[in-house]
């Protein structure tokens, strides 16, 4: 009676032990934005024979991926709308001012994740993107999440590309000129934690 | 780049829309009263005003997201709307000018609204609470005096060229945003710049109509003007590119037609009035004009001059055909 009683006392015990444990395994990886390995650039036509390349000089960002259930994963990403750089210092000023991304009004440009979906070799992400004070909701499919570990220090790497119009988030059409209104983003970035 | 065709089309409308409107007041107000002109003139002004930016075209999101919205969708309206009231009164009193002086005061806050200087957590542009009072203390005050002084030069001898004075400020205010790359910010200011010139031209014809009012006419649409100037150049300055002392020099050179009140030419006739006035005037703005179109020159025309070059060889010009 007595070894019957500590066995179930016991079972009890090691259930709720791994109940305990198991948020822990289930818990979603943090990683931050690796700024020295990452780039947000992107490119627009010119007259419509051409390409114009710039980046991003200054994002941050962070991600939370949870592998055992990846729609709790989280993917957020901010990118200072200042840090604008074609190469070319007087077009930066140009785009810097209220006909592009007018920068002293709407600082930065934000990407919030609202629902992740894992698919083959990436996740498929859907969140608000806020440009020059528009917010709408884009797709993104974020190709990679494989994670190494180098010195200690885990890794992941996603990438995507995507296509905005720049007139749908409240650039003036008639201030589009010789550059396109559609516009690529290409966004590698590596996601580090320790 | 400003399109010539839109541009010209639009301020063609704004001319036509506020000289139509201020012709048919008058003649509208010789049969009923005289003293409706002062409305006739604020309402012809800002139609036409409408009608230009309306061609331009300008749309205004609501609620306005940035400086420029603010200012043709919050700060004129409201002046529109109390000259209107003003004008309606029989005497411009104490309270008119307590309402100007309320819009003075808020006018500056609401365009930097929402935006990085009043936004600590957002970069390092951000004014200090004290940075802030004083901006906007230094802002009011200066918007207030020249509202008052050009109102008052308004109400003397040729009151058209105070008008004239501050036109010709305003259209050198929206040069000079546009040649420090703020196009929008810079085109605002031409369709309020010709609505104030037709509506003075036709007044100037009408003279004898509007006499018993003509000062209070101007003085009442010449607001629109005085706002108008300081928050194009406000913009252009906090927003755009355009640095302190040109907006300030910009600002406060309407101020020079106070010369013409000197005891010397005091008793001179109108007309040679108004040649000192605009005479004046146009000197300091040519010279601000010049720099900065030699600033353009050195800085932006570069990157507008290699369009120009891929224009000129694209295959589907029908000249290399």
């Amino acid at each position: 009676m007595r070894r019957s009683f500590f066995a179930v006392v016991l079972s009890v015990a090691t259930v709720l032990s791994v109940c305990n444990v198991m948020p822990t395994a289930h818990a979603a990886d943090d990683y931050t934005y690796d700024l020295v390995h990452s780039s947000v650039s992107f490119k627009a036509r010119h007259l419509d024979i051409s390409w114009i390349h710039g980046r991003f000089n200054e994002v941050d960002g962070k991600f939370s991926i949870d592998r055992q259930d990846p729609s709790k994963s989280t993917f957020q990403l901010t990118i200072k709308a200042d840090s604008v750089d074609t190469a070319n210092a007087q077009r930066d000023e140009h785009l810097r001012q209220p006909d592009y991304f007018d920068t002293k009004q709407f600082p930065t440009i934000e990407f919030k994740s609202t629902k992740v979906k894992a698919i083959e070799g990436g996740y498929e992400v859907t969140g608000d993107f806020t440009m020059h004070g528009t917010t709408k909701s884009i797709n993104l499919t974020l190709m990679g999440g494989r994670e190494i570990d180098t010195k200690g220090v885990k890794r992941i790497g996603l990438s995507t590309e995507l296509k905005l119009k720049r007139s749908d988030f409240g650039f003036d059409k008639n201030a589009i000129g010789p550059i396109g209104d559609e516009a690529i983003i290409i966004i590698d970035c590596e996601g580090m934690r320790k | 780049m400003p399109d010539p065709v839109i541009y010209l089309k639009a301020l063609t409308t704004s001319a036509i829309v506020s000289g139509f409107l201020m012709m048919a007041g008058c003649l509208a107000s010789r049969q009923v009263s005289s003293r409706l002109v002062g409305s006739v003139g604020v309402l012809s002004a800002s139609v036409g005003i409408v009608a230009g930016l309306w061609q331009m075209p300008f749309s205004l999101p609501w609620p306005p997201s940035n400086a420029i919205n603010r200012f043709l969708g919050l700060i004129l309206p409201a002046l529109v709307f109390i000259e209107l009231c003003l004008s309606a009164c029989h005497d411009e009193n104490r309270i008119s000018w307590i309402l100007r002086f309320a819009l003075s005061v808020i006018t500056a806050p609401l365009l930097v609204y929402g935006s990085v200087y009043l936004n600590s957590s957002r970069t390092s542009d951000c004014w200090s609470p004290m940075e802030a009072f004083g901006v906007f203390i230094v802002c009011c005050g200066l918007l207030f005096a020249v509202w008052r002084m050009m109102t008052e030069l308004s109400k003397r001898s040729a009151p058209e060229s105070a008008v004239m004075g501050v036109s010709m400020a305003l259209m050198a205010a929206g040069m000079v945003t546009m040649l420090r790359g703020y196009i929008k910010g810079g085109s605002a200011a031409f369709p309020i710049v010709v609505s104030m010139t037709a509506t003075t031209s036709v007044a100037f014809m009408f003279r004898r109509i509007c006499s018993p009012y003509r000062q209070r006419l101007i003085s009442h649409y010449m607001s629109i003007g005085v706002v108008s100037l300081f928050c194009v150049l406000f913009i252009g300055r906090y927003f755009g590119k355009v640095s302190s002392s040109v907006a300030v020099v910009v600002f406060l050179t309407p101020l020079l037609c106070w010369g013409s009140e000197l005891k010397r030419f005091r008793v001179w006739p109108a007309w040679k009035i108004m040649i000192i006035r605009l005479g004046t005037v146009s000197i300091p703005l040519g010279l601000v004009l010049a720099i900065e179109y030699f600033e353009f020159n050195r800085k932006m025309a570069p990157l507008l001059v290699n369009t120009g070059f891929v224009v000129m060889i694209r295959p589907s010009d029908p000249g290399l055909k």
